[in-house]
């Protein structure tokens, strides 16, 4: 549905982008992550038409964004970060004026259905200059919707709302049945909503795939040993570059938490150590599934 | 096209709703009738000579003043990101912003109205004079415009781009000065002169609607419409 190809871009010196390649299933609920300035929103714009690549091309619904501009934008519904909205034209005005552009069938029917699903009724007639930030929100969204989009980049939709306002956006875009592009600051929210994640940092791709699987990539464990000592431990894991280990000592146990990014089998490390130290006894064992936020930070503090 | 008429009522709509341009247009059409009716009653000459030698000083204030925020402001706003993401041509942007925006220099002319009902009440002017000056007066502004938005697209402080238009076009009316063109030769002299917007509007003005002029009015107002469209299409 969606397919980026080696995407280049660049402001002045500044390389924002650097080979970017991802493909967006349809259906999926994507979620864009990166740090501030790591290129979430340049490519973006990139896919809704607004910004060209300096290099690679873009693909949507198997059409290329630079030989048929008009009718991949046709099919993309956006809500750029910050929801700029015309604040001189009444709800209704605005909704028309987007509906006018975008065209499509029963234009009319879909901009009652989305006033009446977003809540719109009662500001109908209000100019936008005049809501509160949620309902600017929900206007942004509606006008992305007009025209029925087959594909919905979503950059920060819900930043800067309550969490109640966060919530029911959340739940609005899960029942779209769309292929969505989101991006987001807030991860436990990307986790709850999102099927796939692409991680980028300092304009490159930094893991991209299922979430779940993505979570499972990155093993953790936490190990209490009885009579066992900091040095003899960290001696025994010099031979593993690859493990993060962490110790300390608290009530005559000694603490490990290993972390790794390759797939190497924790588990087994610890037994082996222990089968070396007869007198040490495990305390405890407790895998510890990583979430989202962890993953993301660790991610991007290696880069 | 097909989306210029929602993209020109949208701008007209964005006008309407900016008092400043109204204080431009109010402040235009006081100015213009003070002037004219300054020396009016002293000349006694039933003719709108002056007013129309004025208009394109005038007119060198009031249109970088609305043009300056036509492209800068939807920048600043962000509303930019909107505009290109909607599956439409850049050409209809920058065309409905053209249209609306001569539309309401159409409307600040409109103000100068009283001064020609007076000339007819008090005397028997050439009606076909007059209406030549208001056709140039359009040519003009529309080529004003076209600049104005050109570099309105060009830099994003209002300010800036104001004073660059404005700048510009001064210096452009300076091709039409007798000070300035006395000191050139006489065959580069010529060719100032033609390049002189104001020259070509005394020209329709004065009731000469030659080919030349307009030619030379649609060209300038083409080149700027063009470089502002390019400008737009390269980002």
């Amino acid at each position: 549905m969606i397919k980026l190809t080696n995407i280049y871009k660049s402001f002045g010196r500044k390389k924002v982008l650097q080979n970017i390649n991802f493909e967006i299933k349809k259906g999926a609920i994507t979620g864009l992550l990166g740090p501030n300035g790591a290129g979430k929103t340049t490519t973006m714009r990139i896919i809704a038409g607004i910004l060209k690549p300096d290099r690679g091309s873009v693909q949507i619904n198997n059409l290329y964004l630079n030989q048929n501009p008009l009718k991949v934008k046709s099919i993309i519904g956006y809500l750029p970060e910050d929801n700029p909205l015309y604040e001189f034209l009444t709800v209704k005005e605005y909704l028309k004026f987007i509906g006018a552009i975008k065209k499509g069938k029963n234009l009319k029917k879909q901009m009652e259905k989305l006033v009446k699903e977003l809540g719109l009724d009662k500001v109908l007639t209000e100019k936008i200059e005049y809501l509160s930030r949620g309902f600017k929100q929900r206007v942004g969204l509606a006008a992305s919707l007009l025209g029925d989009p087959k594909i919905l980049i979503l950059d920060e939709a819900t930043s800067g709302l309550d969490p109640n306002q966060r919530i029911e956006i959340r739940n609005f875009i899960k029942t779209l049945k769309k292929t969505v592009l989101f991006s987001s600051h807030i991860l436990p929210e990307v986790q709850q909503i999102c099927s796939e994640v692409v991680i980028i940092n300092n304009g490159k791709i930094i893991a991209q795939g299922k979430i779940d699987k993505l979570l499972k990539t990155t093993p953790r464990l936490k190990v209490g040993i009885k009579n066992a000592t900091e040095a003899k431990i960290k001696n025994y894991f010099q031979r593993f570059s690859d493990i993060n280990l962490k110790i300390e000592t608290k009530n005559n146990l000694v603490w490990l938490s290993l972390e790794t990014q390759q797939k190497i089998n924790l588990r087994e490390i610890i037994w082996a150590m222990i089968k070396k130290n007869r007198d040490w006894q495990i305390y405890e064992m407790e895998e510890k599934k990583q979430n989202l936020e962890e993953i993301f930070n660790q991610l991007t503090k290696d880069e | 096209m097909n989306n210029f008429p929602t993209l020109y009522k949208k701008e007209l709509k964005n006008y309407l709703y900016t008092p400043t341009n109204f204080i431009f247009i109010a402040l235009f059409g006081l100015i213009n009738n003070w002037l004219f009716f300054q020396n009016f009653f002293l000349i006694q000459q039933a003719t709108l000579n002056q007013f129309f030698d004025n208009l394109p000083f005038l007119l060198l204030f009031l249109i970088p003043a609305l043009s300056m925020s036509l492209l800068s402001e939807e920048k600043k706003k962000g509303t930019w990101e909107i505009l290109l993401s909607l599956p439409i041509n850049e050409i209809e942007i920058i065309l409905a912003k053209f249209f609306a925006g001569l539309s309401l220099i159409f409307f600040a002319l409109l103000t100068t109205i009283s001064s020609a009902i007076t000339v007819f009440l008090l005397g028997n002017p050439d009606f076909g004079l007059i209406a030549s000056g208001y056709l140039g007066a359009l040519w003009l502004s529309a080529s004003y415009l076209s600049l104005g938005i050109f570099i309105s697209g060009l830099i994003n402080q209002q300010t800036a781009a104001f004073f660059i238009s404005f700048v510009v076009l001064f210096i452009n009316d300076l091709f039409n000065q007798e000070f300035f063109l006395m000191k050139l030769p006489f065959q580069i002299k010529n060719f100032f002169e033609f390049l002189s917007l104001r020259s070509h509007y005394e020209e329709i003005a004065t009731g000469l609607l030659t080919g030349k002029s307009l030619w030379f009015f649609i060209s300038w107002i083409t080149i700027f419409l063009s470089l502002a469209y390019i400008r737009l299409k390269k980002k």
